[in-house]
């Protein structure tokens, strides 16, 4: 099977999966929703980080017993194989697609201004095709390559909104809606999972399961940290009611900062280091689904399933923009019910092994 | 393959080349200015820096234009039809309003505009000014400061180590209206030539401006303390004094001079510094404002006092002066010391908070104010000694 996996190490792991938990945890947010009553998405991120990594604890034991070292060990003999496979890939391809959503706002209404989206997606394709096929070694390296830069960038960020921030801006803290807390959580455990789920999909670029492990709770723990920071960072610098509706938040937060500061001029620049780091998680994600897919369904050569994925992803984000209110509420109710798609089947995954142990240990 | 590549590579790289314009067909908007319009709701001037010249030599003029319009977008359309070369708003840093207008709370719907459409960000400062905005743009323009960018640095810096103006930018300004926890202050302008009148106190606005005002330079355009707003609508002037006293209770004070009288009649100049975070406590209709400051004395064999008569004479003067100044911005509606802060940690939503009238409660509220201070300099630790 051409599934390109390559192989890389642990560094190049940890730097897919924090670059994943941070862009996801911060540029995939949908301001709309999540700012509506309140800010608590900080702490809800601190909580979904948490899970998050349990989750991954759990399924990492469960492909250890099997003798495996991806999720495909999981599911590969399983006869529901395709009930399980496809809820995965689709919760990655919609992953993918929530950063890449963001990109393009973004682009098109601070950089590029008034330019239609069906243009940028023009260049984001090839970008997004190229790395999906060139596989998961040249993510991880380029992960590798970009994260200190990118890792730089944030923090000087936030260093300047720590000395601009007031606190007041957290309140109120809105404690008294269980339900609202339990979809933001639910959310945000899906956005942290799902760099965890796509290097358990690619286990077996790593080279051993300990370092796919320790790979996966390194990279979780600091991207789940950064992204907790960035946004108390965001959330000391607006209320409520402006980040409520506010596109690229984090963008606007860098210029926000910008007057009389040395990011005076390095706005854009660190906007598109950003960006393509969205990029490069949006590629991460759309590969992992591809290998889980091309697993499952026993699909030989990744190549032709990976372009027509990335080109299924930006046409559901172009129809995000421009198709019927019909076609975009259901795409909108699939992105708010993602957390679903991804983490239903988890414990279908994890009961079906412990059947397993049980019948083992009988029959032992 | 390899060739098609590249050659598919340097036509997306050359992609920028065909809108391409040289640097001197661009103008830049330096500062945007809001007014009421006579034949339109609104009067929007523009101070804008052209660039001239051949190809040898640039040089920079700097035309105050204007037109009539309904909203910004239209404002900026007649400017570009106006202009031959093309408009940049990428270096807008400036945003005046009209007293007029902001006196109405008229000024919203023109700000209603979607920032980043225009290069234009909520980073820009936000001024209130007294007089035309044509006149104070005007006011603005030297030789020595063609960017206006030493100037508007200096309105910084003013506030900054004189707390007697305040530097607000837009994003603090929309969010004083929007949220409801503090209302808006902001720098108040005006040219040089202008009358005194009266603050929310009852005091001259410009006296205590360290001297900007009433002064024969090339800069015609001047500051003068603060203008306070209930919401979106401006309710009066505080002058530099009043303004400090604000300062101090947002934290936002670092330093500055107080003028205080002495019983003999006598001014007495302190210099007062911040020493740690104000304490804000708020219960029911009573809040405790507890504020740390030190005094630098830089005349004390003048004082015929002891340091412990010193120390209570300063404090007491300025507990006064915060609590007259809070009840007047009380009696105003005007929350500029941001008491709502403190009032929304008790609530557990937003939409409780949101339907909380607080502005009611803020005007019965009791504040009392009490200041630790310190001294730098012992009154009778004379320098002769």
């Amino acid at each position: 099977m051409n599934l390109r996996l390559g192989a890389f190490g642990r560094q190049e792991s940890v730097s897919l999966v924090l670059l994943g938990t941070f862009v996801s945890g911060c540029f995939a947010i949908d301001t709309n929703a999540v700012f509506r009553d309140g800010n608590r998405i900080y702490l809800v991120q601190g909580i979904a980080t948490v899970l998050a990594l349990l989750l991954f604890e759990l399924l990492t034991g469960a492909i250890r017993r099997r003798g495996g070292n991806a999720l495909y060990a999981l599911i590969g003999d399983a006869r529901w194989k395709p009930v399980l496979a496809v809820p995965l890939s689709l919760a990655l391809l919609l992953a993918a697609m929530q950063p890449m959503e963001q990109y393009l706002c973004a682009i098109t209404q601070y950089v590029f201004v008034e330019t239609k989206q069906t243009v940028i997606c023009l260049y984001l394709l090839p970008c997004l095709t190229l790395l999906v096929l060139l596989g998961a070694e040249t993510l991880a390296r380029t992960a590798r390559l970009m994260l200190p830069i990118l890792l730089l960038s944030v923090l000087v960020t936030l260093a300047l909104v720590a000395a601009q921030g007031r606190t007041y801006r957290l309140y109120p803290i809105p404690l008294s809606d269980p339900l609202a807390w339990f979809e933001q959580i639910a959310g945000a455990t899906y956005r942290a999972f799902m760099p965890l789920l796509a290097l358990l999909c690619i286990g077996d670029g790593t080279q051993t399961p300990n370092a796919l492990k320790s790979a996966g709770r390194l990279g979780g723990l600091l991207g789940g940290g950064l992204a907790v920071a960035a946004l108390f960072g965001l959330s000391i610098t607006f209320s409520y009611a402006q980040l409520s509706g506010m596109p690229s938040a984090f963008y606007r937060m860098l210029v926000e900062v910008r007057a009389e500061n040395p990011t005076l001029r390095l706005d854009r620049a660190t906007f598109f280091l950003w960006m393509t780091g969205a990029i490069l998680v949006s590629a991460f994600y759309l590969y992992a689904a591809c290998v889980l897919f091309a697993q499952s369904f026993g699909v030989r050569d990744i190549r032709p399933l990976g372009m027509s994925v990335c080109a299924l992803a930006v046409t559901l984000i172009l129809v995000l923009y421009y198709d019927s209110e019909t076609t975009q509420a259901v795409l909108k109710t699939l992105y708010r019910d993602a957390w679903l798609l991804a983490l239903l089947p988890v414990p279908f995954l994890l009961i079906r092994t412990r059947k397993e142990r049980v019948v083992c240990g009988v029959s032992s | 393959m390899r060739r098609i590549f590249v050659i598919l590579l340097a036509l997306l790289c050359s992609v920028g080349c065909v809108h391409s314009k040289s640097l001197d067909e661009y103008a830049y908007v330096l500062n945007i200015g809001v007014e009421p319009g006579t034949t339109m709701p609104y009067l929007v001037t523009f101070l804008v820096s052209m660039p001239g010249g051949g190809t040898e030599e640039i040089t920079v003029t700097n035309a105050v234009l204007s037109a009539e319009a309904r909203t910004f977008s239209e404002a900026a359309e007649t400017l570009n039809a106006a202009y031959p070369g093309r408009l940049s708003f990428s270096r807008a840093s400036l945003l005046v309003l009209g007293e007029d207008l902001v006196r109405e709370g008229a000024q919203t719907a023109f700000l209603d505009f979607s920032f980043g459409k225009q290069d234009l960000w909520q980073n820009l400062r936000v001024a209130v000014a007294r007089d035309s905005i044509k006149e104070l743009f005007e006011g603005l323009l030297t030789d020595d400061d063609p960017s206006l960018r030493k100037i508007k640095t200096a309105v910084s810096k003013l506030s900054t180590r004189s707390g007697l103006t305040m530097d607000a930018g837009y994003s603090a300004y929309l969010e004083a209206v929007q949220d409801n926890r503090i209302d808006a202050m902001l720098t108040y302008a005006g040219v040089n030539e202008w009358a005194l009148s009266p603050d929310l106190l009852g005091d001259g606005a410009y006296p205590y401006t360290g001297g900007s005002l009433l002064v024969d330079s090339t800069l015609k355009t001047s500051t003068a303390g603060s203008a306070v707003f209930d919401g979106d609508r401006m309710v009066g002037v505080l002058n530099g004094q009043h303004t400090m006293s604000v300062l101090m209770v947002t934290d936002a004070f670092r330093r500055g001079k107080r003028v205080f009288t002495l019983p003999d009649g006598r001014p007495l100049v302190v210099t007062l510094y911040r020493m740690r975070r104000p304490q804000i406590e708020l219960s029911g209709d009573t809040a405790q404002v507890k504020l740390y400051l030190e005094a630098d004395f830089s005349q004390p064999q003048t004082v015929p006092m002891d340091s412990e008569t010193f120390k209570a004479f300063v404090r007491d003067r300025i507990e006064a002066d915060l609590a007259a100044v809070c009840r007047a911005l009380q009696n105003a509606g005007s929350d500029a010391m941001g008491f709502g802060r403190f009032a929304a940690k008790a609530f557990h939503s937003a939409a409780a908070w949101e339907a909380y009238d607080w502005k009611t409660a803020y005007r019965a509220l009791k504040v009392t104010f009490t200041v630790s201070l310190g001294l730098v300099n012992d009154p009778r630790d004379s320098g002769l000694e």
